[in-house]
């Protein structure tokens, strides 16, 4: 972000609404960072200008696409110890004219490889004698140090620039984050269903019945396999109450990925663009006569699985669900 | 899902064996409907068979309840298995219907 205060910071929401706005739309993010450019760039009175580090990660290959503008290098540090520096400019700072054409990189993550964005808030933070922290200071930590997890990562970071600036006013934004590329990889898949039903109520019995037998197969824990059941049924139901316009038959396809240690669900549904992770949570606490159902369902997704998330591509709804497994005992 | 009932005391015992979900709603919610209709006021479920439920179940339970009420009759359920149980938990339905660990003490307090 150049310069500080009100403008800066309003300037910084209009980008970043922009980068959700046009990543969501399934662009390469050379084409991202071109299209952010032109709508910034366009009548930018104000001069201000910002400079972005942006990639797409395949997260089952760890194959990353990114796209550097004018932002001070991107670290990988790898499993091993090792450090790598993203060093290519993909394009100049994002606001500065119209019309330019960003390009992209290429570079791929293993199991156990971290990779740390930042800004230069951290490698140029000062001290009271106005000496910088420094980019050799910031890759030694992240060499020498032992990693455990991002989370401690950025934590070390920040403690050691906090101690290096002492007294000294910091001068300028710290920003970081920072990703461990876990893998999870078809490798790692131990097994795997997927079933198509037509939108009928009597159909979800063929889904619960299929995950009963998948679950008795890998020696599923009986509450999963309940709070599986309860899932599909609370999903099921709303895409095909409320899912559809017509009354013609349509598909949606359920896929059972089975892993270590947990299970990857993905609902897809032709149906109506919808997110259910949306609908509000029910009151529970009102009393007998008061109550209401609407929203129950979504409320005990949300509080069975441990994660969930919503897209929507190529006019189809696509629910992925993730949740931790325990094997029988 | 089956569906068993025996008196005992004056009390309507209902059993569900499987699973209370939308595909066995309907068939669980005539058989509620019956119940009543029939004169039933005390009615207590039992969910010692019942694998889980889910908000199309808790639905019917909800009517059933209301219904009876209205009747000054009364609905009274035990043996939820964990999974049952963190349904009602997370539904706030623990506090409005009176749960019991055994089908004794749920019969006694009636």
């Amino acid at each position: 972000m150049s310069d500080k205060g009100v403008a800066s910071a309003l300037f910084m929401a209009v980008t970043k609404t922009l980068f959700k706005h046009n990543i969501a739309q399934h662009k390469s993010i050379s084409q991202v960072m071109s299209d952010i450019n032109n709508e910034i760039s366009f009548e930018n009175t104000s001069n201000m200008f910002v400079t972005l580090f942006g990639g797409i990660m395949n997260i089952k290959t760890g194959a990353i696409t990114y796209t550097n503008a004018g932002h001070n290098p991107t670290l990988i540090r790898r499993k091993n110890g090792e450090l790598e520096k993203l060093t290519d400019l993909h394009g100049p700072i994002i606001g500065a004219m119209e019309g330019l054409n960003y390009r992209e990189g290429k570079t791929t993550l293993n199991k156990g490889d971290v990779i740390l964005m930042f800004t230069d808030g951290i490698t140029e933070a000062k001290n009271i004698s106005k000496e910088m922290y420094s980019d050799a200071k910031l890759e030694q930590l992240l060499s020498e140090n032992e990693y455990t997890s991002p989370e401690n990562l950025v934590q070390s970071i920040t403690e050691s620039v906090t101690e290096f600036a002492g007294e000294a006013e910091q001068s300028d934004d710290i920003t970081m984050v920072a990703i461990e590329y876990i893998g999870v990889s078809d490798e790692d898949r131990i097994d795997e269903f997927k079933l198509k039903i037509t939108n009928d109520i009597n159909e979800i019995g063929k889904v619960t019945q299929a995950f009963k037998e998948f679950s008795k197969k890998h020696e599923l824990a009986n509450t999963d396999t309940g709070k599986f059941n309860i899932v599909f049924d609370e999903i099921l139901n709303n895409i095909i109450n409320y899912g559809y316009k017509d009354d013609l038959i349509h598909y949606i396809e359920i896929q059972v990925e089975l892993y270590g240690n947990h299970l990857n669900v993905k609902v897809i549904d032709d149906g109506e663009q919808f997110n259910p992770l949306n609908i509000p949570p029910p009151d529970v606490t009102l009393d007998l006569n008061e109550r209401e159902l609407g929203g129950l369902g979504i409320h005990m997704v949300k509080k069975f699985m441990d994660q969930a998330f919503y897209g929507y591509r190529d006019k189809k709804n696509i629910l992925t669900l993730v949740k931790h497994i325990n094997k029988k005992k | 899902m089956d569906i068993n009932v025996v008196e005992k005391n004056g009390i309507k015992i209902v059993s569900f064996v499987g699973e209370l979900d939308s595909t066995t709603a309907p068939e669980t919610d005539k058989a509620l409907k019956a119940l009543i209709e029939e004169g039933a006021i005390k009615i207590l479920i039992n969910f010692q068979d019942l694998e889980y439920i889910s908000s199309a179940g808790l639905r019917i339970l909800l009517g059933a309840a209301k219904t009876l009420s209205a009747k000054g009759g009364r609905l009274k359920m035990c043996n939820l298995n964990e999974v049952v149980q963190e349904v009602f938990d997370i539904s706030g339905f623990s506090s409005i219907f009176s749960l019991f660990k055994t089908e004794e003490e749920a019969v006694q307090a009636f």
